[in-house]
């Protein structure tokens, strides 16, 4: 991992592997707290989506993430509790993988963070009551009850592991100020502070709910 | 009488009947509410619409609080929208909406999620608003709703993160529509009513995932 964070480049024997070293890595250095089989339901989910065809779905458009709405609105009307549970499972997966991997590039979308953070989250914890009320379920109910509970750790902890060879510079202030106004990331607060801002917060406009 | 108009309003615009006068159903002294927990809110907020099983279906009641109430009916929104009442009016209007919506769907059988009714709230304040603000100032497609209503807002950091994730899903769903409407019906500050209207009730009477879907497409 020290060699990463200097900016060349590792060869490494398997991308799971990679995977495993880098986020247990960022995890450590988040402070993150998490249960081994937590842990490896997270490597499996990065090796899984670094094939760009577990991530991306043929749409009209080509090929696409699909829209969070529409992964909603197939748990909403699944006609099956197993296909419920997987429809709440990726919507889960994809959200992690996307607010951990892409957070930068949410800048210039209408998408943010926070809105992955929080359908992410839920998906999980929804998933996590269905599968507790299960004996054969109660296992992984846990993983993903653990999932939705530090699921913005969880992003810090993915942020860390995709800037590894990304040094921040005062261009990336205001960018990790919204993060941190938006999901009140720990890691962020740190960067910014690394960047000698002391991040305050303030109120918006329209009051909804 | 505000909110007989805003739902009279609503009506119109959707070709929805008001079955039901939401003044019947008005509750605007919070100790007057049952005593009860909402199953899905426990946050005592200025607008709440209650529903629940009763032995001959459904009952239900929309609380808005009382000095809300005093100060729209000081400025009707229907006489003139502005920032100083924009606050009030779209705190009743989703109260309305939640009102009217429940029960279209209930008397006709049909089942109604959270997720449906925040998201058509979204879209009732968005049209409700260009259609009065376009009536009070001369016609023309008021361009500044959508980022007024959509852009320049706060969540209550009381959710949960459940409600969190709908009440965002609804709010991102409903902009995402409101712009698609804009771009297909809009042009040059005239708008294409007819065309919208149609679309318009097309939406309200999808159910909740086609709905999401629809909205999102």
């Amino acid at each position: 991992m020290q060699a990463m964070s200097q900016g060349s480049v590792v060869a490494v024997a398997s991308l799971r592997e990679f995977f495993r070293d880098a986020f247990h890595a960022a995890s450590a250095n988040q402070h993150l707290d998490i249960d081994e089989q937590a842990e490896a339901y997270v490597v499996n989910l990065l090796t899984m989506f670094s094939r760009a065809e577990a991530l991306y779905e043929p749409t009209p458009e080509g090929l696409r993430i699909r829209p969070l709405a529409h992964m909603l609105a197939d748990a909403l009307e699944a006609p099956t509790a197993l296909a419920r549970q997987r429809s709440l499972q990726r919507l889960g997966d994809v959200s992690l993988f996307v607010a951990g991997f892409f957070a930068r590039s949410f800048a210039r979308k209408l998408i943010d963070i926070d809105y992955h953070i929080a359908m992410g989250g839920n998906a999980y914890s929804s998933l996590a009551d269905t599968m507790q009320r299960s004996s054969a379920g109660r296992a992984f109910g846990g993983v993903y009850a653990e999932l939705a509970q530090k699921f913005q750790r969880l992003v810090d902890a993915l942020n860390e592991v995709s800037e590894m060879s990304y040094r921040h510079t005062d261009a990336d202030v205001l960018r990790l100020y919204e993060i941190w106004i938006k999901t009140g990331s720990r890691r962020a607060h740190g960067l910014l502070q690394r960047l000698g801002v002391e991040p305050v917060r303030h109120v918006g406009t329209i009051r909804e709910h | 009488m505000v909110l007989r108009g805003l739902q009279e309003l609503l009506g119109r615009l959707y070709d929805v009947p008001v079955d039901y006068d939401v003044y019947d159903f008005l509750v605007t002294d919070r100790r007057a509410l049952p005593d009860f927990t909402p199953a899905n809110d426990a946050r005592a907020t200025d607008e709440e619409l209650l529903l629940a099983e009763s032995s001959d279906g459904a009952a239900m009641a929309l609380y808005l609080d009382g000095g809300l109430l005093r100060r729209l009916e000081l400025a009707d929104p229907l006489g003139a929208l502005t920032e100083d009442n924009l606050q009030d009016y779209c705190t009743a209007l989703e109260g309305v909406s939640h009102f009217h919506y429940s029960a279209w769907r209930l008397t006709r059988d049909a089942p109604v999620s959270l997720l449906e009714l925040e998201t058509q709230a979204e879209v009732d304040k968005y049209v409700a608003t260009v259609f009065l603000i376009a009536g009070q100032s001369g016609g023309l497609y008021p361009a500044q709703v959508h980022a007024r209503l959509f852009d320049r807002v706060r969540f209550d950091t009381d959710l949960d993160p459940a409600q969190y994730a709908r009440y965002r899903t609804a709010h991102r769903s409903a902009a995402q529509y409101c712009r698609a409407l804009e771009r297909r019906f809009v042009r040059r500050g005239q708008a294409h009513i007819e065309a919208m209207l149609r679309e318009l009730r097309l939406f309200y009477r999808l159910g909740s995932a086609a709905k999401l879907r629809h909205a999102t497409a």
